[in-house]
């Protein structure tokens, strides 16, 4: 362990002496304070904080995702070149120990920039909302509704498994006997079919939703209904409809009777003090049209309950984290890729590896193809196997990069979703323990390969 | 590991180097056979290219052999629990540029797991030794290539180590550096410590080594002690104090009457290195401290002794000594900085054993057949 800190310290002191962290400290602090004066939001100050965040926060990620993955990769490839890891290696270390040190050094130096980031970003932010030119109500609603955290509730799904199951017979015999879809994608397309009809509202009629929601609701901290629906009518139009709420089974309905343009999202406040309690909050729509126009919500985020989860500061603290643990998985790559090849070598080799990690989804719509080649009515035999090793890869490729994509906390941090701690440390096992944990233990089997003493 | 076993053991070692293709390139070693004994200097002797580096770094672990047996402790090269007890010092000195003197020994000292005061202590007596305690704390990016090498040496000796490999100690010292590395060699000897150096030097050879092997092109072509190996059993050497000339003649005459033949006659002479080494004291004398490297006042202390004999002040600590004016004295060491005797003077060789051994080291060396 000693030896492990020793090494990363002295990778720190290196950075720190070689002036390289107080370059990328200004290079920081430029693209915080500068980047956000050259764009303008969509004039709401609700847009305004979005902007600064997504700005600000992205250009420290990709800042320091670079100089991550090219000081991973020439912390080891330079020592090898300089010789000084010779020295290192004649002592009783391991390469296992040179390659943790190594990571932990940068990974020091990361919270360290990271923190910078954090801090001055929250600052920035109070500051150019308080001397702003908008008025006391703007930035009181900035800080009530956008400048905290709240959690997305999404209603219950029916259970719709066993009336798709019955209902596959009835659908494939009206297909007819010559259709070649495959049971498997029927099904699928049966599920959705339904799960949508739970979603539609006909004329006139009342669907009711169910959520789960915590026992506590805070009195005085935002609760609302964001919801979006598109009318069967296609002519844009409003459409008058009627929301009720309550919890417990005896309880009065809370209600409201308003008119909306479908296609848009809208926005319902509730009173969070009736809504305590236990068991799910049902939530009924009823769709007042007067004429033959359904409404339909889409299932994935058409309606969704936000309920307050907390400050602004500990949700960035928890978005940087998880930035910290994108870092991480980068620091792993460059570090191991170092540790394998000359530092030019090395460099392409962890982009080309992250560039393959960005492309996780469009693998996803590969890995669901099963014809690649062999698209003629009667394919070859070898084509049709080029499509099963193809269809294998693809599939292969997608299980390793499905856990690995893109997370975007700033994306939520900026609109106020709640950034949860599970999802903090949901990446941190897969990015950090799973990923950077088998990057390093494989990447150090292959560098305990290497001679060190060849340099050349 | 008792007495008997070899520090080092090397059969038939081979060491091909490939390219990216995995051809063979040079055959650095072909094939070389020796041992190393506790507590002897041995020496790796060979003009450059000769493979005395590669040699070096296989016994470290840094190249893995292409053929043959090594053992070193008798254990792998590559098995940390006998790296724990090497030093080493490669041909040149990588150190970390942004880290100072002190913080560099402090690094490798954390590399064996010693305690913060260990190192501390180790890193004071070391910098005193290699006579660079006054630039404790300037980054060592900025060193001169002598005073970086006396870095390499201190951390060399940062775990007391029983086997010490040097890969061209002297290469980038002064002569005075050059003197002090060969008595702190000879002075670990003493302690009993074993090391093995290379050099393609034949003073620094002879001066310290107790054996040699001499290697050209990748193999061992003479090895053995070093006094049997230049002794030329031939001839005899007088040497009388300063005669007047009627009684030379008078000595000359009896010797020419028993044993049949004139000898010759010439005044002995003294060797440049230590020519050079009275001036550079009697210049101190003159002028007083220097700014760059200080004297040393022999081996770090807690560099340990296995010898029943006392530690041992060099040779040049006599000659050269000065008092740095420090303000206190480093506290009190179970081992007080003794003065005892000079070192017997060791191996001092002839012109004519000298020439030998250069007869036996060709000078154009090419590998690369
Ligand atoms: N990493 C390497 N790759 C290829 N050839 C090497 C390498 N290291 C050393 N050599 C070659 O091996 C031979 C012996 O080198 P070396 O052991 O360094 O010689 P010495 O230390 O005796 O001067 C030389 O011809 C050198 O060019
Ligand atoms: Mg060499």
């Amino acid at each position: 362990m000693n030896k492990i800190f020793a090494i990363a310290a002295i990778t720190v002191r290196s950075a720190i002496r070689s002036r390289v962290v107080l370059v990328l400290l200004g290079l920081l602090l430029f693209a915080i304070v500068g980047l956000p004066l050259t764009v303008e939001g969509d004039g709401t100050p609700g847009g305004y904080v979005r902007v600064f965040l997504t700005y600000t926060l992205g250009a420290v990620s990709l800042i320091l995702s670079l100089a991550t993955l090219w000081a991973g990769c020439a912390a080891v490839a330079d020592e090898i070149a300089e010789r000084q890891l010779q020295m290192v290696v004649t002592k009783p270390v391991s390469l296992f120990h040179v390659w943790l040190g190594k990571w932990a050094g940068l990974m020091a130096l990361n919270v360290f920039l990271l923190a910078v980031s954090g801090v001055v970003v929250g600052a920035l932010l109070y500051w150019n909302i308080d001397r702003s030119d908008l008025s006391e109500a703007d930035r009181e609603t900035l800080r009530a509704q956008v400048l905290l955290s709240l959690r997305p509730h999404l209603p219950a799904l029916p259970d719709i498994e066993a009336e798709a199951q019955a209902r596959l017979p009835e659908v494939k015999a009206s297909l007819g006997p010559d259709a070649t879809v495959s049971d498997r994608e029927l099904l699928r397309q049966v599920r959705l079919m339904l799960k949508r009809r739970a979603f539609t509202v006909a004329p006139n009629t009342t669907v009711s939703f169910r959520f789960s929601l915590p026992d506590q609701l805070p009195a005085n901290q935002p609760l609302y209904l964001d919801y979006q629906f598109a009318a069967s009518d296609p002519t844009p139009t409003l459409v008058p409809h009627r929301w009720r709420v309550r919890r417990a089974e005896g309880d009065r309905f809370a209600e409201l009777r308003t008119e909306v343009m479908s296609g848009l999202r809208h926005r319902v406040d509730l009173d969070p003090a009736p809504l305590a309690g236990q068991g799910p909050v049902t939530v009924e729509f009823r769709n007042s049209f007067d004429g033959p126009v359904s409404v339909l919500f889409e299932p994935e985020d058409g309606l969704i309950l936000y309920t307050y989860a907390g400050g602004f500061a500990g949700n960035l603290v928890r978005a940087l984290l998880i930035q910290l643990m994108q870092l991480g998985l980068l620091a792993a790559v460059g570090v191991t890729a170092g540790s394998l090849f000359s530092l030019p070598v090395a460099a392409f080799v962890s982009l080309f590896v992250i560039l393959m990690l960005a492309t996780a989804p469009y693998v996803r719509g590969l890995a669901e193809r099963e014809v690649f080649v062999a698209i003629t009515e009667e394919p070859s035999l070898a084509a049709r196997a080029v499509d099963a090793a193809l269809a294998y890869s693809f599939q292969l490729m997608y299980q390793t990069l499905a856990p690995l994509r893109d997370m975007q906390p700033f994306e939520d941090l900026s609109v106020g979703r709640h950034v949860p701690w599970s999802g903090v440390v949901r990446v941190f096992s897969i990015r950090i323990l799973l990923y950077s944990g088998l990057i390093g233990f494989l990447g150090s089997l292959l560098f305990m390969r290497r001679e060190i003493g060849a340099a050349s | 590991m008792n007495d008997a076993q070899p520090m080092i053991a090397a059969r038939n070692l081979v060491k091909t180097f490939r390219d990216f293709w995995y051809r063979p390139k040079v055959n650095a070693v072909r094939g070389i056979t020796f041992e190393v004994r506790r507590g002897e200097v041995f020496g790796l002797l060979g003009p450059n290219g000769s493979g005395k580096s590669t040699t070096i770094k296989m016994i470290l672990g840094l190249l893995r052999p292409t053929r043959g047996s090594l053992l070193v402790l008798s254990r792998s090269p590559r098995d940390v629990r006998a790296k724990a007890r090497l030093g080493y010092l490669p041909e040149e000195t990588y150190l970390y540029p942004y880290l100072t003197s002190r913080e560099t020994l402090d690094f490798y000292g954390r590399l064996f797991d010693l305690s913060a005061r260990e190192r501390r202590e180790r890193a004071d007596q070391l910098l005193e030794m290699i006579g660079l305690q006054h630039a404790a704390n300037r980054l060592v990016g900025e060193f001169s290539k002598g005073m970086a090498r006396r870095i390499g040496l201190a951390q060399a000796l940062i775990n007391d180590p029983e086997l010490v490999l040097l890969d061209e100690p002297t290469s980038g010292l002064d002569p005075l550096g050059t003197r002090q590395v060969k008595d702190l060699i000879l002075a670990l000897a003493r302690r009993g410590k074993t090391v093995l150096l290379s050099s393609h030097l034949l003073a620094d050879v002879e001066d310290v080594c107790d054996r040699v092997a001499i290697l050209y092109n990748g193999t061992i072509k003479a090895q053995g002690e070093i006094g049997e190996l230049l002794e030329v059993r031939q001839q005899h050497r007088m040497t009388f104090p300063d005669l007047s000339e009627e009684k030379l003649e008078e000595v000359l005459a009896a010797m020419e009457r028993i044993a049949g033949n004139r000898p010759t006659v010439d005044h002995p002479r003294r060797d440049l290195e230590s020519f050079f080494l009275d001036v550079v004291e009697q210049a101190r004398k003159e002028t007083g401290e220097s700014s760059g490297v200080r004297h040393s006042e022999g081996v770090a202390n807690y560099l340990s002794s296995e010898a029943a004999s006392p530690p041992a002040a060099n040779r040049l600590k006599e000659l050269l000594t000065e008092k740095a004016p420090l303000p206190s004295e480093p506290e009190p060491s179970p081992e007080p900085p003794a003065h005892e005797e000079a070192p017997k003077p060791r191996k001092d060789l002839s012109e004519q054993a000298r020439r030998k051994l250069e007869t036996l080291l060709p000078t154009d060396a090419d590998p690369h057949e």
